[in-house]
Formats: structure tokens, C-alpha cells, sequence
């Protein structure tokens, strides 16, 4: 216990790392998964296809060997890129994904009638969707967003194996100089389920805040 | 205002509209009557491009949708028309997300780029003449069904259009609802607006429309004056029908 407090700005500075990456992500994320969801539900038979194909191989795949592929795997062709970078590159890719099914959902839950009724006003498809649908369906993909970002928090952990020296890799740096495990990584364990909690919390507020009318 | 010659409108292989030709001049009200499945809806929903027609044109103050042109060249007649037309729903569609005076608001924000107060103003005094004026602040889920239909025409007259066209307006309402959104309609078609309306609602069809369109198996089998029709149908399927809804 006395060694978890005396390396706790450390640990500290690992779990900012761990926040950043998942906020960076996160943001990314949901940019990809918004465009994603739009272009396979608007888009044309190309669009549809590819947006299909990569959220099919990004679930379909570890998000560990996403993380490798960007980061060593690139430089056979040298693409070269620091660590952070290719934490942020390949955990946006794959969040976006998940995102993007969840944005398609609730973009899909949205009563056909909303688009009618905004159609029938004179607005093109276009203005529907951006006025209408979307600020409808974010209220609806707002729980099972919440979901993907607490997965993405815990998730980051896997990017210490590109030597991102975020909360995970943090412990492992602090077990290895001083030959004990439990203390550090139970230490760990109780700041991501603190900041997941945080975050969950944060989140049923915005849901109660959307949820006026 | 409308000209509808030889529409048809297939869903797969069930024809649901054979063949309809019809005109309707400015400042007249037409009541769509019929049995349920006689297509009254759907062709309403064609007048406004809501459905894709299969074949036939549909002209509405001189932009014609032409079932043989190409997509992009009806989605730009369909687009014109809208502008110029109003439409009420059935189930009222009003956008959960904004406040009533917002509603209203909306297209005149979008569609037509005005600045704010000037929105504001056209939609609160729309909202004070359908009876709202005091409810400008409120969420579509606070009001009653019949004043969400009321907003529902607040919303399409913001765009003051020349053509109106009503699906089934009063059938989601509680009955002491009706009342109160059939009287809009009323001083609506008093101010000459040109409508068309889908109704089950046969005293007011009587009452306000100045001709009604029987349908029954996707065509238009009788075309009458209201009097004429509900006193004297000249077909048998009509007064099976109005005898049907008479019955209750």
C-alpha cells in the first residue's frame, strides 16, 4: 500500500494518459461512426458496401491485433508512427464501428413520419436528416454510446503493448521495479472501475438533460 | 392548381392506384372518401411525392411529376411542389425534439432561410390563430392530440402554401377531440385555401367540402357534389359503403 502511494503520481500520470486516449478516440470515433452510420443507410450501393465491410472486419477482429497491425504492422509499407499515435489511429478505427452501429440503430428507431413530416415542409433530405433525425437519434444511441465508451476506457489497457505508458502499462513499469504485483494492479483496477463509474454517472446526467420533452 | 392524369402507383405486384385522372381548381375542398385499402391515402401521398408513382404525371401548379422521367428530374418537380403545398398527418409527426413555436418555426428557418424574429413572428401569430397561443413554450408530448394536430396545421400554413393536403387528420384523435381541429379546417377552407382531404369523417365531408371523391379498389369510382353523393350515390359500392357508415 505505501508503495502505491509513494508511486501515485505515477499512476496518476498513467491514468490521465488512459483518459486521453479515450477521449481522443472517443471523439474520433464518433465522427467515423456517425458518417459510417449515414453512409450505410443513405448511401449508395459502393458507399454501403465498404462502410459494411469495415465495421464486419473491425468487430470481427481483436482489437489487439488492430492495435499491432497500425503499429508495427505499417512499417513494413513505412508507415511509421509513434506510439500515441497509432493507440489514437487504430482505437478511433475501431470504436468508430461500434459507434457507428450504434448510431444506426438509433437512426433507424426514429419514426419514418419525422422524415415525411420534415420532407413534406419543403427540406431536402439533407436538411431532414441533419435538423430532424439525427438530433432525434442521438437521444436514442446515447445508452448504448455510453456502453462503448466505458468498453473503450477499459479497453485502452491493451495499447501498453505499443509502449504507451498509459494506466496498465504504468503498473506493469512499477511491478517490474520493485518485484510486487497485487498492490499496483489492484491499484489500477479500482482507478478504471472510479472513472468508469464517473463516466457512467456523467452520462445519465446528459441522457436525464436530453430527455426533456 | 392539380391536374392528375392516368397516376398509377404499384407496391410490387398489388396495383393500388389504376389509372386515376382527375383535376381539382384552386379554392376548391375535396373530400377523399372510401372504404380502408381503397388507395385514398397513397394518393394523396402521390400528390406530394411521398410515393414514388409508377406511372402516369401528377401536375401541381405547373410542376409535373412524370412517372417517365428520370429520379433526379421528379425529386426536383417533387421538391417545388412541397414548397408550395402543406401536409397534416394522420399521426401528427410534430418533432419531439423542439417546442411548439419551434415546429412552426423550423422550415421557415431551413426552407426558406429566414432570420429568427421574422419566423418567430409568422409562427406565433399562426399558433394564436389555430388557438395556441399560450402554448408556444411547451413540448409536442405535453399537448392533447388535438392540439398537436393544431400545431401540426400551424406548421404546414408556415410555409403559405397554396395547396393543403390532409391524411386522415382526426382518425388518432379522441373523439371529443375532433371538434376542434375539424373547426381549423373549417375556417381554413372559409379563407379559400385549396385542400384536399382523406376523412372517415362523413358529416364534415358533407358540411365544408364542395366535392367528394369516392374510392374503392384504387380508383375513383364516383365524383360528385357532397349533397349529390351522400343523398344520391349513383353506384352500388357507394352506398354499400354509406351504409356501412351509417350504421353506427
Amino acid at each position: 500500500m505505501d508503495l502505491v502511494i509513494e508511486n501515485l503520481s505515477f499512476l496518476l500520470k498513467g491514468a490521465y494518459y488512459t483518459l486521453l486516449i479515450t477521449v481522443v478516440s472517443m471523439f474520433f470515433g464518433l465522427i467515423i461512426g456517425l458518417f459510417t452510420a449515414i453512409a450505410r443507410i443513405k448511401g449508395n450501393r459502393v458507399l454501403r458496401m465498404i462502410a459494411k465491410a469495415y465495421v464486419s472486419i473491425i468487430r470481427g477482429t481483436p482489437p489487439l491485433v488492430q492495435i499491432v497491425i497500425v503499429y508495427y504492422g505499417l512499417v513494413d509499407y513505412g508507415i511509421e508512427f509513434g506510439p500515441l499515435t497509432a493507440a489514437y489511429i487504430a482505437l478511433s478505427i475501431n470504436i468508430g464501428a461500434y459507434v457507428s452501429e450504434a448510431f444506426r440503430g438509433a437512426i433507424q428507431s426514429v419514426p419514418r413520419g419525422q422524415t415525411e413530416a420534415a420532407l413534406a415542409t419543403g427540406m431536402t433530405e439533407r436538411q431532414a436528416m441533419s435538423r430532424i433525425i439525427i438530433p432525434q437519434a442521438i437521444r436514442y444511441a446515447i445508452p448504448p454510446l455510453g456502453n462503448t465508451f466505458v468498453g473503450m476506457l477499459k479497453e485502452t489497457s491493451l495499447v501498453s503493448v505499443i509502449a504507451v505508458t498509459e494506466l496498465m502499462r504504468s503498473a506493469q513499469l512499477l511491478v517490474s521495479q520493485y518485484y510486487v504485483y497485487m498492490p499496483f494492479y489492484l491499484a489500477i483496477a479500482v482507478m478504471y472501475w472510479l472513472m468508469s463509474t464517473f463516466f457512467t454517472f456523467i452520462l445519465h446526467k446528459i441522457e436525464k438533460r436530453l430527455s426533456v420533452y | 392548381m392539380i391536374d392528375i392524369n392516368q397516376l398509377q402507383k404499384n407496391f410490387g405486384a398489388n396495383e393500388v392506384l389504376k389509372n386515376i385522372s382527375i383535376s381539382i381548381p384552386a379554392h376548391q375542398v375535396v373530400a377523399v372518401v372510401g372504404p380502408s385499402g381503397s388507395g385514398k391515402s397513397t394518393f394523396l401521398r402521390c400528390i406530394n411525392g411521398l410515393e414514388t408513382i409508377t406511372g402516369g404525371t401528377i401536375t401541381v401548379n405547373s410542376h409535373v411529376i412524370n412517372a417517365q422521367s428520370p429520379r433526379k428530374v421528379q425529386l426536383k418537380e417533387i421538391h417545388s411542389i412541397r414548397q408550395e403545398t402543406g401536409m397534416v398527418f394522420q399521426q401528427f409527426n410534430l418533432y419531439p425534439h423542439k417546442t411548439v413555436v419551434e415546429n412552426v418555426m423550423e422550415a421557415l428557418l431551413v426552407v426558406k432561410k429566414m432570420n429568427k424574429e421574422d419566423a418567430y413572428k409568422i409562427s406565433s401569430d399562426l399558433l394564436a390563430k389555430v388557438g395556441l397561443a399560450e402554448k408556444e413554450k411547451s413540448f409536442p408530448s405535453q399537448l392533447s392530440g388535438g392540439q398537436q394536430q393544431r400545431v401540426a396545421i400551424a406548421r404546414a400554413l408556415a410555409m403559405e402554401p397554396k395547396l393543403m393536403l390532409f391524411d386522415e387528420p382526426t382518425s388518432a384523435l379522441d373523439p371529443e377531440l375532433v371538434g376542434e381541429v375539424l373547426k381549423v379546417m373549417k375556417d381554413l377552407a372559409e379563407d379559400g385555401m385549396t385542400m384536399v382531404i382523406v376523412t372517415h369523417e362523413m358529416k364534415f365531408a358533407k358540411e365544408v367540402a364542395d366535392r367528394i371523391l369516392f374510392m374503392a379498389d384504387g380508383v375513383i369510382v364516383e365524383d360528385a357534389k357532397p349533397t349529390a353523393f351522400f343523398e344520391n350515390p349513383q353506384t352500388e359500392r357507394a352506398r354499400k359503403f354509406l351504409r356501412q357508415v351509417s350504421e353506427f
